[in-house]
């Protein structure tokens, strides 16, 4: 590497503190931090527009915001909690935790997950300026064509909307790329595929997810940006353009993605519970093998959301046998879950409870998931506020409360101090509470034939107690959420000792200290059996050859990366200026085109500006060496 | 893509070091090349979709010219078969022939892409652009972003002919020619299906035609 | 037994593994026996020719390059005539240049990507992706009446 001789371009960050080695950062832990944090202010905002959305709906003919805005708000409440909330935060335990759960120093491409964070970041600041800059999205978060067709949606609201989502599938797809790399070449000696934890597993299942799913949906935002920027003919019924295969392609990534954001926190409470009830996963071949039969057989079900579209009995009954075989891979997990804690001794701590809330909403949002599986049943609930409870479940009930369960499990190993099991409780009851008030009597709204995305509804009609119940219990959400906010105040200021398992955990990352210093591991750990470092600990516990042997054997030999000499990838600026050239290059095609002289070509001249800046960065990317020499 | 080519050396990044034994960046491009597929998959779909739905002209019977597109996919073709030999020749440390190799690559790729500024220029003066009709919308894009990953695919293979830092083009660093190579030879696959679906089949494309038989018919004649 | 996943499914079901299922042993598990199938040693022979021709000693030479080359050429010329012939071939016209296509693709990813040569799980993932695609793109098609469209007017 160091006999290229290339002229620098800008000298590496060589201070560890401060602002500019954040910019620089390729540390993954870092990188994680960067993501959850993001994230969760994304989270707040969210939350924010939603309590809005409940505020107007509140009461009947309310006028709390107008309609163009309650559209907006509706929009971007689902965008940024799918796109911004659910999958960054997904991203921010990847980050963290499946190097160390692997034995691994750091990802495969550390400045490539650099890049996935800045693109990200700059991405979301871009489809969030929409507020500002002639108002947001307001077509719904999956932006039906032709109602995002420039005839019907003449603002830049929607232009906001395909662009920054095609950033953030840039971000997505490089991260992608990166964990399935690293999942599948860096983990420690010995550590075969079925002897990874689960966590991992989910993550390899998701990033192939992702790294399939998001080209489809780049296609539809480029064909739906060119639609509106260019007047090509893609979705445009007057050329004979047919809205429906924005629907499909839409889907096709949009079923994928609803695994891609429930796998992680699957995986995340496959590793609570057998802690906290002190026994081995049940059955963990059925989870892992149940985990990659969903990953697959999600590509096959996606036109189950378009039932009342009209495609005809044959499609329409070959998709709701698929969408109803899938739920068995679904059961075979909860049920796999159920008996792990079976006759476990429980530790009904702050992450426990959030997993087992999980289970118990999980299985009440399958079960009315598989109630509009059958396409006569669908239509009835098409498009009401059946639906929307049923999304909430599984995505608030399911993914929410597993991503707080991972963050009450793996806090004392990010931060060296425990979460406060007090509040962290009350804000398990408050959530739970909570959450069964603003969405269980959705099913009811649905039932009676509330419609989603109506900014009101006329008195009368039998629904104002259920919607007056609703927005109570989001106002108890919002108080849990502020809980947590408080307990990380005070979590933060508090002094603790650092325990480096404070759980008496079954996986690597608790082997090394907390926090984990920034290479990780001392030396690479060597893994003979799944949950290594537990059998490690209790030898006794393996009732085999393998234990006494365990149990006889001395430690394993000292790395030959071990001692003072690890080389760790040196900090780096380019990363970040390849980002900030793409997120230019794309909002090139915003509204600033200008036409080439002596053509009729609407040129973007700004995405030219972005190239240049990418393709510097590029350039100095690729001839900026790794590490320095002799750097540690 | 130029990321890939250097990240193999970053942490892990040599043979041995990995669990399956390849390397890490030669994974990533071909996680990468997978994705691609959904990628082009989703543009050919779109195409395929829009079959035979243009509601005015000029359909695609009326305007494309195999004779003319059968010469410049035969030109991709061997500038596969050019890549293939300057990597085989920089794994063999003979740097000179490796290099004469990449640059025909490089000028095969640019002949393609010259025979498709010819051919879009011809479509715009004939009436087809991508306002015009559904034909004209799904072939200009799909068309236009394989045009354009050969033209990154060029600018790669460029800047590997002429960055003349040391052991470059032998058998040290061939993995850096493999990628562009991986990435050269997915642009000619992805042009094989679409030769052959949108213009082959495709041309049979057209207002009147209602059954394949009467297609071929029309193609005979 | 390289390959994790077959691996894994040893673990499972297998007998001699100490699978979790503890299947009995059948005749049909066990390999066949050399030279008892029904062209004699003939089978093994032609894959040996093959694999020797191809696989050869791990980096393939210009000339079995070049070779595939011209095969490629062949196949495009194929193609080509097949088009301009005068019946057209009815309705076997797409299904054959479908499979002209295939055979052209397969080669290219076969031997000018090196699948061939290089480990089973890079085959293994780009087929993920090449086969997701065909497989969604396909459904999406039949479901849009694509694949064998009415005819538009009664003949």
């Amino acid at each position: 590497m160091t006999t290229i001789a290339f002229p620098t371009l800008i000298s590496r960050p060589t201070s560890y503190t401060g602002l500019w080695s954040w910019i620089g950062t390729v540390d993954h832990k870092r990188i994680g931090t960067l993501y959850g944090v993001t994230a969760f202010l994304y989270f707040l905002v969210g939350g924010i527009e939603a309590l809005i959305i409940r505020g107007q709906l509140a009461q009947a003919e309310s006028d709390l915001v107008s309609p163009e805005i309650f559209n907006q708000l509706f929009t971007m409440h689902g965008t940024t909690m799918v796109f911004l909330v659910v999958m960054p935060m997904s991203a921010a335990f990847f980050n963290w935790m499946v190097p160390l759960m692997i034995g691994a120093r750091d990802v495969a491409f550390p400045r490539l997950n650099a890049f996935s964070y800045w693109t990200f970041l700059f991405g979301s600041i871009f489809l969030n300026l929409s507020f500002f800059l002639g108002g947001a999205p307001d077509a719904g978060w999956f932006g039906y064509a032709n109602l995002t067709g420039i005839t019907y949606s003449p603002g830049d609201g929607v232009t906001f909307w395909a662009l920054g989502l095609t950033i953030l599938g840039v971000a997505s797809l490089a991260a992608s790329f990166n964990f399935v790399v690293t999942i599948l070449n860096m983990r420690a000696p010995g550590m075969s595929l079925m002897k990874m934890p689960v966590f991992v597993w989910m993550a390899l299942v998701t990033s192939v997810l992702m790294a399939l799913a998001m080209p489809i949906i780049a296609v539809a935002l480029i064909q739906l940006t060119l639609d509106r920027v260019w007047d090509t003919n893609f979705f445009n019924p007057a050329a004979g353009g047919d809205p429906v295969l924005w629907q499909h392609l839409f889907w096709l990534f949009g079923h994928p993605e609803v695994y891609i954001l429930i796998l992680p926190a699957m995986g995340i409470i496959s590793e609570v519970l057998p802690v906290f009830s002190r026994k081995p996963l049940f059955g963990y071949p059925a989870v892992v093998f149940a985990g990659a039969v969903i990953g697959f057989m999600g590509w096959f079900v996606w036109s189950h959301h378009m039932f009342t579209v009209g495609l005809g009995p044959a499609a329409n009954s070959a998709f709701a046998i698929s969408t109803m075989l899938i739920a068995v891979p679904t059961g075979v997990k909860i049920f796999n879950w159920i008996a792990t804690t079976w006759g476990g001794r429980l530790q009904l701590n702050s992450a426990m409870l959030f997993s087992l809330g999980f289970i118990a909403m999980f299985i009440v949002g399958g079960l009315s998931g598989v109630s509009h599986a059958s396409p006569p049943t669908d239509a009835q609930q098409q498009d009401t506020y059946y639906i929307v409870a049923h999304f909430h479940y599984v995505l608030f009930g399911g993914a929410i409360l597993g991503l707080f369960a991972g963050g009450f499990y793996w806090w004392p190993k990010m931060t060296g101090k425990r979460l406060g099991e007090k509040l962290g409780k009350w804000q398990f009851w408050l959530m739970l509470v909570g959450f069964n008030l603003t969405f269980g009597p959705m099913h009811w709204l649905g039932m009676n034939g509330m419609p989603r995305r109506i900014a009101t509804y006329a008195d009368g009609l039998g629904w104002e107690m259920s919607n007056a119940i609703s927005s109570a219990g989001a106002l108890l959400l919002a108080l849990s959420v502020l809980l947590f906010i408080i307990n990380f105040i005070r979590t933060t200021s508090s002094r603790q000792e650092p325990e480096d398992d404070p759980w008496d955990a079954r996986t690597l990352e608790w082997s090394i200290p907390s926090p984990p210093p920034a290479y990780n591991f001392a030396r690479i750990p060597q893994v003979k059996s799944l949950d290594d470092f537990w059998y490690t600990k209790h030898p006794e516990l393996l009732h085999d050859e393998r234990g006494e042997e365990a149990a006889a054997s001395a430690p394993a030999e000292e790395d030959t990366h071990g001692g003072g000499s690890i080389h760790l990838p040196g900090m780096s600026y380019y990363p970040f200026i390849v980002s900030i050239g793409v997120v230019i290059g794309v909002a090139g095609f915003m509204d600033v085109l200008v036409e080439l002289p002596g053509t009729n070509i609407q040129f973007p001249w700004l995405s030219a500006v972005g190239i240049v800046i990418g393709m510097f960065g590029l350039i100095g990317w690729t001839f900026e060496p790794v590490s320095e020499e002799g750097g540690h | 893509m130029a990321q890939a080519t250097l990240q193999g050396q970053e942490q892990h990044g040599n043979v041995a070091d990995t669990n399956t034994g390849i390397s890490n960046r030669k994974m990533l491009m071909w996680v990468f090349l997978a994705s691609d597929c959904l990628f082009f998959g989703s543009f050919i779909a779109t195409y395929l979709v829009y079959r035979n739905e243009s509601l005015v002209g000029p359909y695609p019977n009326e305007i494309l010219d195999i004779p003319v597109t059968s010469i410049s996919t035969f030109v991709l073709l061997m500038s596969s078969l050019a890549m293939v030999l300057a990597l085989n020749y920089a794994q063999k440390d003979r740097a000179g022939l490796a290099r004469f190799w990449i640059l025909a690559v490089a000028a095969l790729g640019l002949v393609f892409l010259g025979f498709q500024v010819v051919e879009f220029t011809t479509f715009v003066d004939e009436g087809l652009t991508i306002h015009q009709n559904l034909f004209g919308t799904t072939f200009f894009i799909l068309t236009g972003f394989h045009g354009l990953h050969v033209f990154v695919g060029v600018l790669w293979l460029l800047g590997m002919a002429f960055a003349h830092f040391k052991g470059a083009l032998t058998s040290r660093s061939a993995e850096d020619l493999e990628m562009a190579g991986l990435y050269w030879h997915f642009v000619d696959i992805v042009w094989i299906v679409i030769f052959t679906v949108i213009y082959l089949i495709g041309f049979s494309d057209g207002e009147g035609i209602e059954t394949i038989e009467h297609a071929a018919t029309i193609i005979g004649g | 037994m390289a390959n994790p996943i077959s691996r894994t499914w040893r673990k499972l079901f297998y007998h001699d593994s100490g699978g979790y299922f503890l299947l009995p042993e059948v005749d049909s598990a066990q390999p066949e026996p050399m030279n008892e199938g029904p062209f004699g040693d003939a089978g093994p022979q032609v894959v040996g020719w093959f694999n020797r021709w191809t696989y050869g000693d791990r980096v393939a030479t210009p000339l079995f390059y070049t070779a595939i080359g011209v095969l490629l050429a062949i196949l495009t010329v194929l193609e080509v005539w097949f088009f301009t012939l005068d019946d057209g071939f009815g309705a076997f016209f797409v299904p054959m240049m479908l499979l002209l296509a295939l055979a052209k693709f397969v080669i290219v990813v076969a031997f000018f990507m090196h699948l061939r040569f290089d480990k089973n799980l890079l085959t293994l993932i780009f087929a993920s992706g090449f086969v997701i695609s065909i497989a969604v793109f396909m459904i999406v098609l039949s479901v849009q009446d694509k694949v064998n469209p009415a005819p538009l007017v009664a003949p």
